[in-house]
């Protein structure tokens, strides 16, 4: 026993439980030990963590590039108004409805959508998130235009929004980390790597893709949810703006693509240097661009992927063992 | 093998150090973040936070911010600033600016960090109900007051009732009398097209003034909302064209009026009177339209040089802050300028009255405001909005500037000079 407990492996994986319950500890006591304002910041890298999770997912390990994802932060968010508003429902109820109007609506899309190959999907999604904006913007029934104040989410103070962000931010990793372990995660990687030969060794390449299109869908549209709790005011324009999956692009190439732990970095990354930037009025965005611009031509593989080729940098691995 | 396992163990140490240093570096900001007005700390300013459209399509609203406050806040701040009791000194203002970028999430959450990292006192908000009603909801849900300027009433009170925001702003049916004011001064066949974007304010003047105009007598064509950034207005102009409506309206975004009267003139259809809000509010907006297109056309006028009103600050008149904008910025005056000096009038004069920084106190203080400021008298009422009086105005090529502004009509105030031109059709109408 304690030869095993000496053992290497053994000490690698002790430090490995440490640092994550150090970690994990540190974020569940936020509250009690820092100001509202670093709790607001951290709610907002939770969720943008959750987005970038599920974005890579799709493109990272499926290579299902989407342009689209705000679809589901646009039905999430308006889920959780037209619930707590127009019907005056908890606010629960209004993040699970937007989690599985999600799935339903990708459902839908996913019969035309998935017909589409490469670039053509790309911009098929983002198409759908499109029309949808117009759709919301002369629908009556969710105000067109108007749009909603979701009075409710007043109630609730910004530490009872961080837990909620928390438990997002966390699920997301642990629900990528144990997928990927799966069946499903070795066949994803092996049709990210050349579909033709996962399908000739069995894969089933609209199966495993639609699975893993419901399941970010599903994800995107509860921590759209949660946003729109933070954000208190949804409209069609702002709700179903590329701009959403432009922060999921950003974040999972700034930390690196393929990756679990690059979403991580990179929510970090983008939400501090957004915060930062709201000194500079009217400069944030080509400031950001150009961090963008700068870590593609410096570390094309983002800081994680970057560290993993040069260090063998490593902290969820996928690998079997 | 084992050599890779140390290295994943450095590796790991490092993200360890990186993340407890992240955590910890933000975690220092906590006590100067959090020192509350109860514990009488030194303070060394009132902040006033201030979420401007700066960059994006409605940056003719939030240019000349911060120079119109920082002006303001000057003359404030030239006497010592404002007595708070609980720490029995003067106080000297500061503006925090940050840019909404148009965008109502951003709005929103840049309000959030003035509340929550600056600790601002007091938020003004103003343009457009895509950078007022945000910023309320952030008001609201945090309890900061609130000065809300300059974006139509009945919009930013779909998101109340209000405990915290005191708004300032047109009502729609206003702004709607106003344009059927200016169709009534010209001998039209009746007939409106409606030409309304999808967004917030679009939507609601929309379904308003359809009622409003058939009861003064004219029919109206609306082919629907349509969203922002369309690039192609054919089919509404097609059908425009073949009602053969005389007079156009709506409310549009600058950019996208622009295209849409462009297209217009390219495929012949130029009515006679064309009123729109929001668009060709500014003279740059409408120097933005090109080839002169901007001759004719009709918008609403909720402040101008011409306003014979005084500011409560500097005891200057409309003219008077329109001149000093020229001599400082050698830009023309804008509508815009009045609105955000008056709203940092209201904010001295809740603070001076309430001379304290609690919350509770001072929104109080906002609530009883009654004063005459360089817009005009402000005094809220139970729903806390000031609704604020509208003319009518014609742009026109001009002698000084490039662009000036005719104000052609004045019923909801007849205080404000109507000018010596009266209106006249759109050049190239038939």
């Amino acid at each position: 026993m304690i030869q095993l407990l000496a053992s290497k492996p053994f000490k690698i994986l002790n430090i490995k439980i440490i640092v994550l319950i150090l970690i994990i500890s540190i974020f569940l006591t936020l509250p009690l030990w820092s100001s509202e304002y670093i709790i607001s910041v951290f709610v907002l890298i939770f969720l943008y963590m959750s987005l970038g999770q599920m974005w890579n997912l799709l493109a990272g390990y499926t290579g299902l590039v989407s342009l689209g994802q705000q679809i589901f932060i646009g039905l999430g968010g308006y889920s959780l108004a037209v619930i707590t508003v127009l019907y005056q429902l908890p606010i629960a109820l209004g993040i699970i409805v937007g989690g599985v109007i999600s799935i339903l609506f990708a459902l839908i899309i996913s019969q035309p959508i998935f017909k589409m190959r490469g670039d053509y999907f790309t911009i098929g999604t983002w198409i759908v998130a499109e029309c949808l904006a117009v759709f919301f913007s002369v629908w009556t029934y969710v105000r067109g235009g108007l749009g909603f104040n979701i009075i409710a989410a007043y109630k609730l103070s910004t530490t009872d929004i961080y837990y909620m962000a928390v438990a997002m931010g966390l699920g997301s990793i642990a629900l990528v980390y144990f997928l990927l372990r799966t069946k499903i995660g070795l066949a994803l990687m092996a049709m990210r790597d050349n579909e033709s030969a996962a399908e000739t060794l069995g894969v089933e390449l609209y199966k495993t893709k639609l699975k893993v299109f419901l399941i970010a869908a599903f994800v995107t549209g509860l921590t759209g949810g949660l946003l729109y709790l933070s954000i208190a005011y949804i409209q069609p324009r702002a709700s179903f703006s590329i701009t959403w999956t432009v922060a999921m692009v950003f974040i999972v190439i700034i930390g690196g693509i393929g990756t679990i732990e690059g979403p991580i970095l990179g929510a970090f990354f983008f939400i501090l240097i957004k915060q930062y930037l709201y000194n500079y009025p009217g400069i944030s965005m080509i400031i950001l661009g150009t961090v963008a611009i700068l870590t593609i031509l410096i570390a094309p593989k983002g800081i994680v992927g970057t560290l993993q080729e040069r260090y063998g940098f490593e902290i969820l691995s996928i690998r079997r063992r | 093998m084992g050599k890779s396992k140390t290295k994943k163990a450095i590796s790991l140490l490092i993200v360890l150090v990186l993340v407890l240093g992240m955590v910890a570096l933000v975690g220092c900001s906590k006590p100067a973040a959090t020192t509350a007005p109860e514990q009488k700390e030194e303070k060394e300013f009132i902040l006033i936070g201030r979420v401007n459209p700066t960059t994006g399509p409605l940056a003719g609203f939030g240019a000349g911010t911060p120079t119109v406050e920082e002006m303001a806040i000057e003359k404030i701040n030239a006497d010592g600033g404002i007595y708070i009791k609980e720490y029995d000194k003067k106080i000297p203002l500061k503006l925090i600016a940050v840019d909404s970028e148009s965008n109502p999430t951003k709005a929103s959450e840049a309000a959030t960090k003035l509340v929550l990292q600056d600790k601002v006192d007091l938020l003004i908000t103003a343009h457009t109900p895509d950078t007022t009603v945000p910023v309320s909801a952030v008001a609201e849900r945090y309890q900061i007051p609130t000065i809300s300027v300059d974006s139509p009433v009945d919009v930013w009170l779909t998101g109340g009732p209000y405990t915290w925001v005191f708004h300032t702003g047109f009502v729609v049916e206003s702004l709607n009398s106003v344009f059927m004011d200016m169709w009534d001064l010209v001998d039209t066949n009746k007939k409106v097209g409606f030409l309304f974007g999808s967004d917030p304010d679009g939507a609601y003047i929309s379904e308003v003034i359809k009622p409003m105009a058939e009861k003064r007598g004219y029919t109206c064509i609306d082919p629907g909302r349509f969203p922002q950034g369309t690039k192609d207005y054919t089919t509404i102009i097609n059908q425009l064209k073949n009602e053969g409506v005389d007079i156009v309206t709506g409310n549009m975004i600058t950019p996208d009026f622009a295209t849409a009267w462009q297209q217009m003139h390219q495929q012949g259809f130029v009515p006679k009177v064309m009123t729109m809000g929001k668009a060709p509010l500014f003279p740059t907006d409408v120097d933005s339209f090109g080839n002169d297109l901007g001759e004719g056309v009709t918008t609403e006028v909720w402040w101008s040089e011409n306003h014979p009103y005084k500011s409560s600050l500097t005891g200057h008149g409309a003219l008077e802050l329109a001149k000093w904008w020229t001599d400082t910025t050698q830009k023309q005056p804008s509508a815009v300028l009045g609105y955000k000096h008056a709203a940092i009038e209201i904010a001295v004069d809740a603070l001076n009255r309430a001379q304290t920084l609690d919350k509770d106190q001072l929104r109080e203080a906002i609530k009883a405001t009654d004063l005459d400021t360089i817009i005009g008298h402000i005094q809220y009422n139970d729903e806390n909005y000031c609704e604020a009086m509208l003319v009518g105005g014609q742009w026109t090529k001009g002698e000084t500037w490039p662009w000036e502004m005719n104000i052609i009509s004045n019923k909801q105030a007849p205080e404000v000079p109507l000018s010596q031109d009266s209106m006249f059709f759109v050049p190239g109408s038939k």
